[in-house]
């Protein structure tokens, strides 16, 4: 029997704001243990929550780049249960009338096949507390409570299911970022959890239209794990239902290092979250002018971007879609054309040459030191013939390590090429006449031996000469 | 000169007049306390060196001429559910036996700036659950009136205190009629203003959608001028009224010619004491002579109000009292089992009253529950808000008991498990509907207890409801009745 | 009355919402809550049709919101001084995980 796999994503964002949901705590990462904690955020009797305005904002701007209807009225929730990490004992969250329902993302296979996967909604919750445990803090049979993550701003992007392939999630999980970024709602930072993916995994024979038993998957903290992790899991229920075993409804953990889900065993017995509204917080009503202005403010999405560099640049699809990849690319690249309008040079510069560095630092396209109108001058050397190639690549280096301009650099290394006809000529003629013998083969035809004249000519200029003048004045003379 | 007999407008006058000092003025109160509070037992703790050393500071300042705060010297005592962080809030629960706060609530702040001089906290119905006082883990306290009587709930502290002098006035809070029932059975004035007027930001959560504080007075006058200081917007409480009013006390007018009250039909029933009933219909004649017309008004919901109340009130109460897991603050029980630290910390530091409320509140969210009871019961809500909102079209406040019953024994009212609750009958629609209402002494019974009357008003209408109440004790004396 | 809270439903019930019963309490509580339950049929005759919920008294006010601007936090030391076990700067629970 041929399965079916069908795979939806729980997406959680952590948005980008300066404090959080509820209270003026600081959302900075990596303070202190229990630093950026207040009696709002740490459940204490009496303590009642402020929603931040941004987090309202930033989660519109989510729903607008995704394509979601924004509702104008919304409310909030509240999601009952027992954990050391929730100290109020309830998350607030938006079960019954979330911020935004609908929305598409639309991804590209390997293969080229293009899906477009429907969201069934977005709603704005709070995070819950980080639990560190054993001797890393203290004893191995305790676990440590660190309130700082404690009503961060969330929003949860709730695809519907109807993924198939666990290529299809990752990409669906790229293409996320990608779009968020795009937005400026997250820094979608999967290591430090700033963006955390649950995946909901079922199979069923072909052709069947009912769901199978759906096991939800956690703790996938990479794009890579969750193709693994997503991969697995398919196998394993193919693998329950051949052997004819049934699956359970249950949570699975992915398992890095050993590369497998395994149960997860949670000292939570009874589930029955008790959902209802939140009396302390009032619905959340959004104007149309908010959204109209939100909506102004977004920038131009990937996918349209991308369009527009293969149109308006001539870029081919592959460039485009790697330049497009990231808005700080897109936003590096066109501020480079604004210096430079050369866009396959400066493509080819950004991608082989800016993006290693990038790659290589893992460090952010304007943190390099070259700014893209120094990379533009730079292009520009080389395509006007001031210096080679080969320089323009030694001059790179300069300016990574200097950050300075590669106009100064040209200058004061006196690197410009000697495009002086007239003193090239001069070291032509020197040059064939110290060598007469090769001279007066080349002349019979053996054409070979221009090579041979170039290097010595490029020798005797101490490598300024320009090597496209030296071969048309060899030329010339010789002939 | 009396300084007990003094309202609170007087009492600053004769502070910044230098007649008496704030230290004076604090002695006599704490001397009461030393002298009467073993048999009444209204105060959990009592901050007599820190209210002795502010009322210094306030004569210095006086004495030297220098600027103080409005009522500089006025003493006051809060309900022990008013967060403080230099003296314990204990709720009147072992779960929060010496917890200090690690922020003051907003009230605290506003009177503290005003002045007022906090002599301590008061006893109370545990988390606030209860209507006559007894569910408090640490002490019963006592109707001043008559020992053997319950002060009423849930705010029994206060309004006992305030009844036996033992401080001039007193903060509470009403959730379903827990200021104005026992301010009905102490016979003093209890105010229960429209929800979000007095911030809730610092009073420890019982229904979030009901809850509101509240001043117990010795008279509606009273009441009206430390309005006029917990009448404050606060940016974080988000249920907090934007309109600041001008001033409560400076507007009272008792002059009430033309005002309407509303008389529900079938109102008065025959579960109302006849002594109540005959106190209410001659308060009734009282507003007659005064100018006052009386409509017959229709309130159809009224006796689904309990049940209502019920189902929102403690599903709220199953999450807002789940916080006290034994983690980050309170009790914990003896034990290194995750599931135990929170079901016996439970178990062990709550009172039954609140873990049977925790527990019907549990039951009836549960998803399978959910539309029966509680979405259900916030529909009727709506009919109930409808009911005021048709009644308040014909008339400007609604007059009837605060309770139909006057005080009653300790152990009384257990023998049903209704029984206590319907005693709230005639509060909880008001809490529900959120507007205000004041309960302000109206007779008494033949042993001599007192018996309340309850004005009710719509949302932010307070100024018409204490121009009303104020004009009855301008023409009545049972406000001055003293405790023999 | 019909004593639909069964002792099978209020021990669900307390676990859910953690509270350890005695036996004195759970009969107590199967009682009262039957009570209170039975009581609530007077709600069953209510017509609701057509009616939306009132989740708060504050009907058509919008929620308020608040400037994203930061503000100093407790101290670790006030964040802590009230729970009854804490550790190097966070409070100690037993431990939730295995391995």
């Amino acid at each position: 029997m041929q399965f079916e796999p069908v795979i939806g994503l729980e997406v959680h964002v952590q948005l980008d704001t300066k404090s959080k949901i509820f209270c003026s705590c600081s959302t900075k990462f990596g303070a202190e243990a229990n630093n950026h904690v207040c009696p709002v955020c740490m459940g204490l009797p009496g303590s009642m929550p402020v929603l931040n305005k941004e987090v309202v904002n930033q989660a519109i701007r989510a729903g607008l780049a995704l394509g979601c209807d924004i509702q104008r009225v919304s409310t909030f929730d509240r999601k009952n249960y027992f954990y050391p990490d929730l100290p109020t004992a309830y998350q607030k969250t938006q079960m019954y009338h979330p911020i935004c329902i609908g929305g598409t993302l639309t991804i590209e296979t390997e293969k080229g096949e293009r899906r477009t996967i429907n969201l069934t909604r977005i709603h704005i919750e709070e995070d819950a507390g980080k639990l560190v445990h054993g001797e890393s803090i203290g004893a191995s049979d305790s676990s440590y409570v660190d309130l700082n993550r404690s009503s961060m701003p969330l929003i949860e992007i709730v695809s519907n299911p109807e993924m198939h392939t666990a290529e299809e999630a990752r990409l669906y999980m790229q293409k996320l970022r990608t779009i968020l970024l795009y937005a400026g709602v997250s820094d979608c930072n999967m290591e430090e959890g700033s963006m955390r993916c649950d995946a909901n995994i079922s199979i069923r024979p072909v052709g069947e239209t009912k769901l199978g038993t759906r096991v939800e998957i956690k703790n996938m903290n990479s794009f890579r794990n969750v193709q693994r992790a997503v991969e697995y899991e398919i196998k394993r229920q193919e693998k329950v239902l051949r052997e004819g075993g049934s699956l359970r409804q249950e949570t699975r953990l992915w398992d890095n290092d050993k590369q497998i889900t395994f149960p997860m065993r949670s000292k939570e017995d009874a589930h029955d979250y008790r959902y209802f509204p939140d009396p302390d917080l009032l619905p959340l009503v959004v104007e149309s002018d908010l959204i109209e202005s939100l909506r102004k403010g977004l920038p131009e999405m990937p996918d349209s971007r991308k369009a527009r560099f293969i149109d308006q640049y001539g870029l081919p699809k592959q460039d485009a879609e790697l330049l497009s990849s990231e808005r700080s690319y897109a936003d590096y690249y066109e501020e480079a054309l604004k210096t430079l309008n050369s866009p396959k040079p400066v493509a080819n510069w950004i991608m082989s040459e800016v993006l290693r560095v990038v790659n290589d630092r893992a460090c952010g396209i304007y943190e390099t030191g070259i700014t893209p109108a120094n990379l533009a001058l730079l292009v520009q050397s080389v395509e006007d013939g001031t210096i080679s190639g080969k320089q323009g690549k030694e001059l790179f280096q300069d300016m990574l390590a200097s950050g300075r301009s590669p106009i100064d650099i040209i200058k004061e290394k006196g690197l410009a090429q000697v495009s002086d006809t007239g003193a090239l000529e001069a070291i032509v003629k020197s040059v064939i006449e110290a060598n007469p013998a090769e001279a007066e083969r080349f002349k019979q035809g053996d054409k070979k031996l221009v090579g041979f004249f170039v290097g010595q000519i490029m020798k005797a200029s101490q490598g300024k000469a320009n090597p496209k003048l030296v071969n048309d004045i060899l030329m010339k003379v010789l002939s | 000169m009396d300084i007990l007999k003094l309202s609170l407008a007087e009492l600053k006058s004769a502070l910044d007049s230098k007649k008496v000092t704030a230290l004076e003025v604090v002695n006599l109160y704490l001397d009461r306390i030393e002298k009467h509070d073993k048999d009444i037992k209204a105060f959990l703790h009592v901050a007599a060196d820190s209210a002795r050393a502010e009322a210094k500071r306030y004569d210095d300042m006086r004495a030297k001429g220098e600027m103080v705060p409005p009522c500089a010297g006025i003493p006051i005592a809060l309900k022990d559910l008013i967060v403080t962080k230099d003296m314990p809030t204990t709720c009147a629960s072992l779960m929060l036996k010496d917890y200090y706060s690690a922020f003051d609530a907003k009230i605290v702040e506003e009177l503290k700036e005003a002045g007022y001089i906090i002599l301590g906290k008061l006893n109370m119905d545990q988390f606030a659950m209860g209507s006559s006082g007894e569910t408090s883990y640490f002490q019963k306290t006592k109707n001043p009136w008559d020992l053997t009587k319950v002060p009423g709930g849930s705010s029994s502290g206060s309004a006992a205190a305030v009844a036996a002098h033992l401080v001039p006035v007193a903060i509470g809070s009403d959730t379903g009629g827990s200021i104005r029932q026992p301010a009905g059975y102490c016979g003093v004035v209890g105010l229960k203003p429209t929800y979000g007027r007095v911030s809730r930001r610092g009073a420890v959560a019982y229904s979030s959608s009901l809850d509101q504080l509240g001043p117990i007075a010795k008279t509606m006058e009273d009441a009206a001028f430390l309005m006029d200081t917990l009448s404050q917007h606060d940016e974080l409480d988000p249920t907090s009224c934007a309109q600041v009013p001008d001033s409560f006390h400076k507007n009272l007018n008792a002059n009430i010619k033309g005002l309407r009250l509303g008389l529900p039909k079938n109102y008065l029933t025959d579960d109302v004491d006849p002594e109540v009933k005959s106190a209410v219909l001659a308060a009734v004649e009282v507003y007659k002579n005064l100018g006052a017309e009386i409509v017959e008004i229709e309130m159809p919901h009224a006796d689904v109000g309990i049940s209502v109340y019920q189902m929102i009130a403690n599903a709220e109460v199953s999450s807002n009292l789940a916080k006290f897991d034994g983690i980050e603050f309170g009790y914990r029980a003896d034990t290194n089992d995750l599931n135990k630290i929170y079901s016996q910390t439970r178990g062990e530091a709550l009172g039954v009253e609140v873990k049977k409320r925790i527990i019907l509140g549990t039951y009836i969210l549960q998803i399978d529950q959910y539309e029966e009871f509680y979405v259900r019961a916030m529909k009727i809500r709506s009919l109930i808000r409808q009911d005021y909102d048709n009644a308040f079209k014909k008339c400007d406040l609604i007059i009837g008991p605060t309770s139909s019953t006057p005080a009653f024994d300790f152990g009384g009212k257990s023998r049903t498990p209704m029984e206590m609750y319907l005693n709230d009958l005639y509060t909880v629609s008001l809490n529900l509907n959120g507007s205000c209402g004041v309960s302000i002494p109206c007779g008494f019974t033949k042993v001599g207890m007192p018996i309340g009357l309850q004005l009710q008003g719509d949302m932010y209408a307070e100024q018409t409801l204490f121009n009303a109440a104020h004009a009855y004790q301008n023409a009545t004396d049972w406000h001055k009745r003293e405790i023999l | 009355m019909n004593n639909r809270v069964t002792r099978e439903a209020l021990m669900k019930v307390s676990a859910l919402a953690k509270i350890d019963l005695n036996e004195h309490e759970i009969a107590q509580y199967i009682d009262d809550l039957n009570a209170i339950v039975d009581y609530a049929t007077k709600l069953q005759a209510v017509d609701v049709a057509g009616i939306s919920p009132m989740v708060s008294p504050l009907i058509g006010q919008n929620i308020p919101l608040r400037e994203d601007i930061v503000r100093p936090s407790l101290s670790q030391a006030d964040v802590l001084k009230e729970a009854s076990q804490t550790e190097a700067g966070h409070f100690r629970v037993p431990r939730t995980v295995e391995g």
